[in-house]
């Protein structure tokens, strides 16, 4: 249960300080069909399992990092800046 | 019933020396320090402490441990107090509740005599008959029912209310030997450890234990003396205790919520070990309500926590070997015992107590129970009589006891309602006659009376168990990473099998050696036997209501509203249970307890809504608002000036002289790195490759989906060195949002939110470049400082960044320097400006001057659904930019076609109107006025408005709602004053 979250600058702090991002979608390009900027700006994948998605640290060192988290018990298994995820799957 | 106090002894809580004056229903009440409310209302000669909830029945001290209804007092304005706990102070105002004219003679009792008419769930049944009856009875009903009254006028200090944060590893709720035991044990691996009791002091019922502690690592020793020696065990550094703090709940995630007096504390732990003990099950015999009948622990604490004893002549029900316990205190506090009744024999007494009971006469009656209290006010005597194997009552064994003082010790409930909200699980067992814990939940361990074995050592050795195993698992569970001060245990493992195998041992003796004895129950239903004191139920009313239909458990307790009351449960659960299982045939082991929810303990609403945090921000200018006698306005979090007097005034002195305006609310970002501009270019729809240094340019910022969210200014101070501004409020989001952009396109740049860093002053009007030209150190002449012109100066000496911008449509500067210097600028331009009649302006002139020239405020002029081509900013959207964010849904705009659109509006007639006011084509709405106000320079009311689209040409006329009447206005394009803008550019 994932009440306390470990930012990768700051350490592990209150789940109340942070503000949820959302899922780490990649951004489509401006040509894009409308089906596809549809699914970033409203659709949501809603999975049932291990996402990877945005956390801000608000009350905090004010930094973006990424969050993986379990949706089913809601634990988060690791958080890392974005510099450090190797796979960049959110990079426009 | 006359209670006195013993001369001082080892173990009381009181402190002679020092006496505590309050008052009670206004006559003055003395007493001990340590001594609590009722235990000084007892000395006074109060027997009677309330008045039950329904009957109005006199109720007096119970169980005297903060569980059951009894004792509830208003103190200090708030009502239902539990008198048995809350400590005497100083200045006290305690009053009686829920009896009129006075506790001892109540006239709503007589309502006990009428009881055939309130029968179990009452308000389905009766007075509904005729039907104009059941409001009438249902008032009544209202006001004489309930225990105390919300006073609605009382004064309350908002601030009287604190909350607090603990993060630690360990969590020990309880501190009696299991609770101690374990904290000692866990203490010295390093852990941080958090010790929860509810008690003035820790021990735990060792407090009020007299007798020495036998079969134990403290054999020969009293228990107080114990409570000393594991206390002492239990000082550590690593050890925060909370006394007379109560742990009201388990919640998800490891929350513990904890209420301390009027602080909340929640705790966010990793392990929770849960010591909280038992409490005395109460036995249903009619009559078992009368004052004078107290629950064993009641008593011992009285004698040996207050050295009080609450009557003269006992009479003690026990089953077990705590009743022998009680008798030795009686004897010791000189109270005379007429009988005591061991319903499961006396053959575990001790016998030295058994040669004393002797010498003084009293009689010990192996097997006999309590069948009948008699008495009206209080406890007059108890009818005794023997059962024989078949639960039968032996006949021509009645007795008939004389007392003033009834002490039931008849069995145990474990105070397991924590565990059980964690998630464990717990069961009947048969030859404990107690619940038991069956499944338990992980980073959740259990120690001592709560596991339902009531052995001194199986609890100091459960504890020191559970520290060991919350130990091993915080072990495994933590990451090398973590600090080197939690020291190496090697021996951990053997230490943890040993313990477990002599709690297995000392169980398994425990198990073999408990005989619960014999239980009776009185067949006369007619009579008062209550089974839930909160809610004044007989045990009649539990058998109809399942009669009636209500025979699932939680069915019976919605219905019956047993465990409902302020007890929830702790006194009637198992009582209430065991009937339902009784008439419907089930064993207590097979059926199911009501769901344990939290708090455990009632709590103030005050006290979980905390101190009252609104923060307010304030300017660097605040003092000179108000020293200015400015009346202030909330924009968000902000206060600001909304005016200084005159609208007009301020108004004019923009447009005629000069005016000084602190828009230190705006949001200031530092935008620096070789990536600044691309990041920017971005981000706002402008074009912004080709602003040149000492350039600005209106910045607007729109969602993905091309809704206008904000808009501010871009000002270029250095090759990669931009100022950006963004509206008051949105300072957070824009900081966000932007390292978002930044982060998500890897882009070189650094932003730094420079808000309450810098203060901001716009000074405005055809006079302004003279005024300034006295204190800047830069030429200010129209070529030099053009107008969208961004330069560096020292203002009166102050460094800052002068941003030529016309937001209120005539020649300014918007001033942004370091916040310290914000008052001495502020002086400096108000003095200087005298000879110009300078005047501060305030918001509400502000927004006027800025309708003149017809400006859009985001989140004002628009909201959510805003897209920017309908709010007429199509102006400041470069399609020309490859991408920029909200491109892709504008230019789906540009090609489905504008809905709706924002338009200009000036009123034909002299009609006013105002914010908000609907526009309606064909008696039907079809848009609103966002901003609207008098405009001195066109002198007729102007305002902003959205329309269809296709009203939106210039010269339409629309029809305006204005306090139920039309008003017509004509659409205009552009701004309301000074259309070409040549003012500002001057």
């Amino acid at each position: 249960m994932a009440l306390i979250i470990k930012c990768p600058n700051c350490g592990e702090r209150s789940a109340y300080e942070f503000l949820f991002g959302g899922e780490a979608l990649r951004r489509p390009t401006v040509n894009a069909p409308d089906q596809e900027w549809y699914n970033y700006v409203y659709g949501r994948r809603n999975i049932h399992g291990i996402q990877k998605e945005w956390c801000y640290h608000r009350f905090g060192c004010k930094r973006w990092f990424l969050l993986r988290r379990n949706t089913s018990d809601n634990t988060v298994l690791e958080t890392f800046l974005p510099e450090d995820d190797k796979e960049k799957d959110w990079k426009t | 019933m006359k209670a006195t106090r013993l001369p001082q002894k080892v173990g009381e809580q009181i402190n002679r020396s020092k006496s505590v004056t309050f008052t009670y229903n206004g006559r003055s009440v003395q007493c001990y320090e340590g001594d609590t409310v009722a235990a000084a209302l007892l000395m006074e000669g109060r027997n009677i402490f309330g008045r039950s909830f329904k009957y109005h029945r006199p109720r007096g001290l119970f169980c005297v441990a903060g569980r059951c209804p009894n004792c509830f007092m208003e103190v200090n304005g708030q009502p239902n107090v539990k008198s048995c706990t809350m400590l005497a102070k100083d200045g006290m105002e305690v009053k009686p509740q829920n009896a009129w004219p006075s506790l001892d003679h109540d006239l709503s009792s007589i309502i006990d005599h009428f009881s055939f008419l309130l029968p179990v769930g009452f308000y389905y049944k009766k007075f509904i008959h005729p039907k104009w009856l059941w409001p009438v009875a249902r008032k009544i009903i209202r006001r004489a029912a309930g225990y105390g009254k919300v006073n609605l006028n009382l004064q309350r200090n908002e601030s009287e209310y604190e909350d607090e944060y603990r993060y630690v590893d360990i969590a020990i709720i309880g501190g009696g030997p299991a609770g101690l035991s374990a904290a000692a044990e866990a203490s010295k691996s390093g852990y941080r450890i958090l010790l929860v009791d509810d008690q003035p002091e820790l021990g735990g019922h060792l407090r009020y234990k007299a007798s020495s502690c036998d079969n134990s690592e403290f054999s020969g020793i009293t228990g107080f003396e114990a409570a000393k020696t594991l206390i002492q065990q239990a000082s550590a550094t690593n050890i925060e205790v909370l006394n007379n703090a109560t742990c009201f709940g388990i919640y998800e995630g490891n929350l513990v919520g904890i209420s301390q007096g009027k602080k909340l504390i929640r705790a966010r732990v990793k392990k929770i070990i849960i010591a909280t003990g038992c409490f005395e099950r109460p036995f249903s015999f009619p009559n078992n309500d009368l004052p004078g009948i107290f629950l064993r622990e009641g008593v011992q604490r009285l004698i040996n926590l207050h050295s009080i004893t609450p009557g003269r002549t006992a009479v003690v029900v026990t089953n077990n070997k705590y009743g022998s316990e009680i008798a030795a205190d009686l004897l010791d506090a000189g109270v005379k015992i007429s009988a005591i009744a061991a319903t499961n024999g006396s053959a575990m007494w001790g016998n030295s107590l058994k040669t004393r009971l002797n010498e003084e006469r009293i009689q010990l009656l192996d097997g006999y129970t309590v069948v009948e209290a008699k008495g009206k006010s209080g406890v007059k005597g108890a009818v005794l009589a023997k059962v024989n194997e078949q639960g039968n009552l032996v006949p021509d064994s009645l007795k008939n006891v004389p007392c003033d003082l009834l002490v039931l010790s008849t069995g145990f409930e474990p105070a397991n309602a924590l565990l059980l909200q964690a998630g464990c699980e717990a069961v009947f067992d048969e030859k404990l006659g107690e619940s038991t814990l069956s499944n338990m939940v992980p980073s959740v361990y259990a120690a001592g009376d709560v596991t339902a074995i009531h052995d001194l050592q199986v609890s100091i050795l459960q504890g020191r168990l559970a520290g060991l195993q919350a130990e091993a698992d915080l072990r495994k569970e933590q990451k090398r990473s973590e600090p080197i001060s939690i020291k190496t245990n090697p021996e951990l493992e053997q230490k943890m099998s040993q313990c477990l195998a002599e709690v297995n041992a000392l169980t398994a003796k425990y198990r073999d050696d408990i005989h619960p004895g014999l239980t009776y129950r009185s067949p006369d239903e007619k009579e008062k036997k209550f089974v839930c004191i909160c809610e004044d139920l007989v045990e009649k009313d539990i058998k109809v209501a399942i009669e009636e239909g209500f025979d699932d458990i939680e069915t019976l307790k919605r219905y019956t509203t047993f465990a409902m009351g302020p007890c929830q449960g702790k006194l009637c659960s198992l009582t209430c249970t065991a009937i339902h299982a009784e008439q419907t045939g089930l064993k207590l082991s097979e059926t199911k307890r009501t769901t344990s929810r939290p708090p455990y303990q009632p709590l103030a609403m005050g006290l979980l809504n905390g101190p009252p945090h609104r923060p307010i921000r304030l300017t660097a200018l605040h003092h000179k608002h108000t020293s200015l006698n400015a009346t202030l306005m909330d924009m968000g979090e902000w206060k600001r000036p909304k005016s200084y007097g005159s609208l007009e005034q301020e108004y004019r002195a923009i447009r005629e002289r000069v005016g000084i305006i602190d828009v230190s609310t705006l949001g200031r970002f530092l935008i620096k790195g070789p990536d600044s501009g691309k990041l920017l270019e971005m981000v706002y729809t402008h074009l912004y490759s080709n602003l040149k240094v000492g350039r600005a340019r209106y910045a607007l910022l729109l969602s993905e989906t091309g809704k206008v969210v904000d808009d501010g200014i871009i000002a270029r101070i250095g090759e990669d060195e931009y100022l950006t501004t963004s509206s008051t409020g949105n300072a957070e989001f824009v900081e966000n949002w932007l390292k978002w952009w930044q982060v998500t396109g890897s882009l070189d740049v650094t932003i730094t939110n420079m808000t309450s860093g810098l203060a901001a002053i716009n000074v405005a009007g055809p006079r302004a470049r003279e005024l300034l030209s006295h204190l800047a150190d830069i030429d200010l002449s129209n070529e030099a400082a053009s107008y969208m012109s961004c330069k560096k100066a020292n203002v009166a000496g102050v460094p800052g960044i002068m941003l030529r911008i016309g937001f209120v449509g005539e020649v300014g500067w918007e001033i942004h320097f370091p916040a310290e210097y914000a008052e001495y600028l502020w002086d400096k331009l108000m003095s200087e400006g005298q000879a110009y009649d300078i005047r501060p302006v305030g918001v509400e002139a502000m927004r006027l001057l800025s309708l003149d020239k017809r400006h859009i405020w985001p989140t004002l002029d628009t909201d959510a659904a805003s897209d920017a081509l309908e709010a007429d900013l199509a102006w400041a959207v470069k399609f020309e930019k490859t991408d920029f964010v909200g491109k892709h849904y504008l230019l789906k705009t540009q090609h489905d076609g504008l809905r709706q659109h924002i338009i200009g509006f000036v009123v034909k007639g002299t009609g006013a109107v105002s914010n908000g006011d609907v526009i309606v084509a064909e008696s039907k709405p079809v848009g609103r006025v966002t901003t609207a106000g008098y405009s001195y320079a066109r002198e007729k009311y102007v305002g902003i408005a959205w329309v269809p689209a296709k009203s939106a040409n210039e010269h339409n006329i629309i029809s305006i709602v204005h306090d139920g009447h039309p008003v017509e206005a004509e659409v205009v394009s552009g701004a309301f004053y000074d259309h070409e803008g040549q003012r500002m550019k001057n």
